[in-house]
């Protein structure tokens, strides 16, 4: 029971808390167990058949049976490693340069932001113009600097597509990233820079003995943040290749948006989100592993 | 401390259990979505429902008050256009009558509809093309008894032969048919006679193949087959294998030689297109097309009003020609679908969204449709009507709108056969895809190709014949 003491002591708190916690449960927890839930049915809106409970069915035909399953997870690998990696390798020069005394350093760093505060489709569907493959001027400017002989059909080519998605998914990403390095960056005292250079360390050591290890908290965060931001970036990859050519280029969310909403069947929609979810986790642990022993 | 972090988890604890509460209520099935009104066989004037009246009680249309959610996938100017003009006329006539149209591509429609039936949140009239998978879902009400009433201008008599049986499920009419859309192939005229050939010549799957590489050269291409999306990517066999006698979806040992010849025939097309076909949509097919890039496409009814707005002048170039006979074939064929409306089974507002499709399906509005959309699905719609009104829809093309016109209907009356309509339709489309892309890009040769499509169309029939 809860006694007016308590009320009158914690009450006000916890009405504060409700919200969020109404919203947590409503839109959070509550589609979450019934993706769980659904995943375990037969379930299908354009099956004449009676929805009905199969277990664990579906994840064994995915996981066993689906021969495109593991491929798109691959994809999922790449899509995920690799943007992440790119965008810090472009996001820590870019934050470097920001960070130093160059000239209209405010007017470099709001430009850097247009391409993370531009919305995901209008950027997809600009990138698919450029990388058209016969008229795209991606090919156009590439042949007309003698780069490339004929044009390249960038989203159709098995060995370009990939590099040219994580370029769209770099260009895009980077700028958070650079962002939250830059106010990292920001927080090092000069004393410590200043006190470096006194001592002979050169531009270089200063980077790589003071500066990294000083972002790392943040580079860390701002990994496992990317990380699961690529993880269900779906409207990129939709938007420029609909998962395509047939399921070259699918990743677990198109695959999700695949089975639930062009077949129409939600129980193994549900049952790839799940999987998807696990996947991620393990994922996330791992990089925990691996690079959150320094920052507890 | 210990009895404060005890409470904090009790309420955590009480949240949560809300929620599993919530989930178990949930059915999840279509269940939920709200029951249909009583079935509409007798005339409007003794029964209406929902906020057209009360049941028994005569409609007075001057005063009927009603708010209809109309989902309409006409998304280009024209067919935007042809909504409010209709929107405005109605409310002159029925002033209390609200029409708010949903404009949604066809692709959106059908996911945003299937989602709104799933959880009882229906509109009122469908815009439909193939209905199987919302009749699946059990969200179209049948209209044969509304057709059935003594009173309703709307008669299963009045459509051309074979645009009703597209809509028709089980002797079930799901959709009135506004105008018929037939596949086809669309020819550039002009680049086929500067490649030395006339269009008479293209009679079998040989001659297509023949005009495609004598129309390749200087940067342009004979043929366009738009690949990237699992739609287009299916539909351009599924139309060319109706003039090799044989339906995409019948995987059995005695259509696989048509299927062999279907997959190498556009094996050897495929010298004769541009490689970006493979990521290619309609729009940038149309496109290529209008710009004189690409010589035939495999288009339909709908060509017009796609291609009007990036180039005129292609308009006047064009000729339409069914997809010719294949080796197999016993002559070139036309599928046959349709254009329509319907009604969702959960909509309040039955008899106002009949009266509504009355209206549409008169020979005033129809006319309008059929202008934009080249052919109309009605006996009564006069040609002559259709054309006059076309010239305010497409202006700068009107002649060579007119012959696209004529070579349709000629087309429809020759070679049209009703289309097939098929269950599971979508994940077949998605197999189709990925083994043609795989296929053209010589991954597969024609045996493998035809064993994975067969593999891949028959586990769909299975999960669907279950």
């Amino acid at each position: 029971m809860l006694t007016r003491k308590f009320i009158k002591s914690y009450g006000f708190g916890y009405l504060l808390l409700a919200p969020a916690v109404l919203y947590l449960v409503a839109f959070q927890f509550y589609p979450l167990f019934e993706t769980v839930r659904l995943s375990l049915f037969d379930y299908s809106l354009i099956s004449s058949r009676a929805m009905s409970f199969i277990g664990f069915d579906h994840y064994v035909y995915f996981l066993t049976e689906d021969d495109k399953f593991w491929k798109i997870m691959r994809n999922s690998l790449v899509w995920v490693i690799g943007s992440t990696a790119f965008q810090f390798a472009v996001a820590i020069p870019a934050a470097l340069i920001l960070n130093a005394k160059i000239r209209s350093r405010g007017l470099w760093r709001g430009l850097m932001m247009v391409p993370w505060v531009s919305p995901v489709v209008i950027i997809g569907i600009v990138w698919k113009w450029i990388y058209d493959g016969h008229n795209g001027i991606a090919n156009h400017y590439l042949t007309e600097w003698h780069v490339i002989r004929e044009s390249i059909v960038w989203l159709g080519d098995e060995f370009w597509v990939w590099p040219a998605l994580l370029l769209t998914s770099v260009w895009k990403g980077f700028p958070y990233i650079a962002l939250m390095l830059l106010s990292g960056l920001t927080g090092i005292s000069k004393e410590m820079m200043e006190a470096a250079e006194v001592d002979g360390a050169t531009g270089w050591q200063r980077l790589i003995r003071i500066v990294l290890p000083l972002l790392k908290p943040i580079m860390y965060v701002t990994g496992m943040v990317s990380i699961v931001s690529s993880w269900t970036k779906f409207e990129m990859i939709w938007a420029l290749t609909n998962g395509g050519p047939g399921f070259e280029t699918s990743i677990l969310p198109t695959y999700v948006y695949t089975n639930a909403f062009v077949y129409y069947d939600l129980g193994r929609g549900s049952a790839i989100a799940a999987l998807s979810m696990v996947f991620v986790l393990v994922l996330v642990g791992i990089y925990a592993k691996l690079f959150g022993r320094d920052n507890d | 401390m210990t009895i404060r972090k005890k409470k904090a988890a009790s309420l955590i604890g009480f949240l949560v259990a809300i929620s599993l509460i919530f989930a178990g209520c949930s059915n999840g099935n279509n269940e939920g979505a709200s029951p249909a009104s009583s079935p509409a066989a007798s005339p409007a004037s003794s029964q209406a429902n929902g906020d057209g009246g009360s049941s028994g009680e005569e409609i007075d249309w001057k005063t009927v008050k009603a708010d209809i959610r109309f989902v309409y996938p006409g998304t280009s100017e024209s067919e935007k256009l042809f909504a409010e003009n209709f929107k405005t006329a109605m409310k002159e006539k029925y002033p209390n009558v609200n029409i708010e149209f949903m404009y949604l591509s066809w692709a959106d429609m059908e996911k945003k509809i299937s989602v709104m039936i799933s959880t009882g949140d229906v509109p009122d009239i469908a815009t439909t093309q193939d209905v199987t998978n919302f009749v699946q879902m059990d969200g179209l009400e049948d209209l044969t008894p509304y057709m059935q009433r003594e009173d309703s201008t709307v008669k299963p008599d009045n459509f051309l032969p074979g645009t009703l049986d597209y809509s028709t499920i089980d002797g079930k009419i799901y959709a009135a048919p506004a105008t018929a859309n037939a596949f086809n192939l669309m020819v550039n005229e002009k680049m086929l006679n500067d490649a030395g050939m006339k269009l008479e010549e293209l009679q079998t799957w040989e001659d297509v193949e023949k005009a495609a590489e004598r129309m390749t050269k200087d940067g342009k291409y004979g043929f366009g087959y738009p690949l990237g999306v699992a739609r287009f990517a299916f539909r351009v066999p599924f139309t060319a294998g109706y003039s090799n006698d044989l339906l995409l979806s019948d995987t059995s040992e005695a259509s696989k030689a048509k299927y062999i010849e279907l997959l190498n025939h556009f094996k050897k097309l495929e010298a004769f297109q541009p490689k970006a076909h493979l990521t290619w949509g309609y729009p940038e097919m149309f496109r290529a097309y209008s710009n004189g890039e690409v010589g035939i496409i495999p288009a339909g009814t709908f060509f017009s009003s796609n291609v009007y707005s990036i180039n005129p002048d292609i308009i006047n170039v064009s000729r339409a020609i069914p997809y010719p006979k294949g080796p197999s074939g016993t002559a070139a064929k036309t599928p046959v679908a349709n254009s329509g409306f319907g009604i969702y089974k959960g909509s309040k507002n039955k008899e106002v969204a009949w009266r509504l499709i009355e209206e549409l399906l008169s020979p005033e509005f129809n006319s309008t449709q059929a202008a934009i959309l080249n052919i109309s699905a009605e006996k009564a719609t006069s040609l002559d009507e259709v054309i006059k009104k076309a010239e305010d829809v497409y202006p700068k093309a009107i002649d060579g709108h007119k012959r696209v016109i004529e070579d349709f209907l000629a087309m429809v009356d020759k070679s049209g056969v009703p289309m097939d309509t098929i269950v599971g339709q979508p994940e077949m489309e998605t197999v189709v895809q990925d083994v043609m892309v795989k296929f053209l890009t010589n991954k597969l040769d024609a045996e493998e190709a035809y064993g994975e499509i067969k593999k891949g169309i028959d586990a769909v029939a299975a999960k669907y014949a279950k």
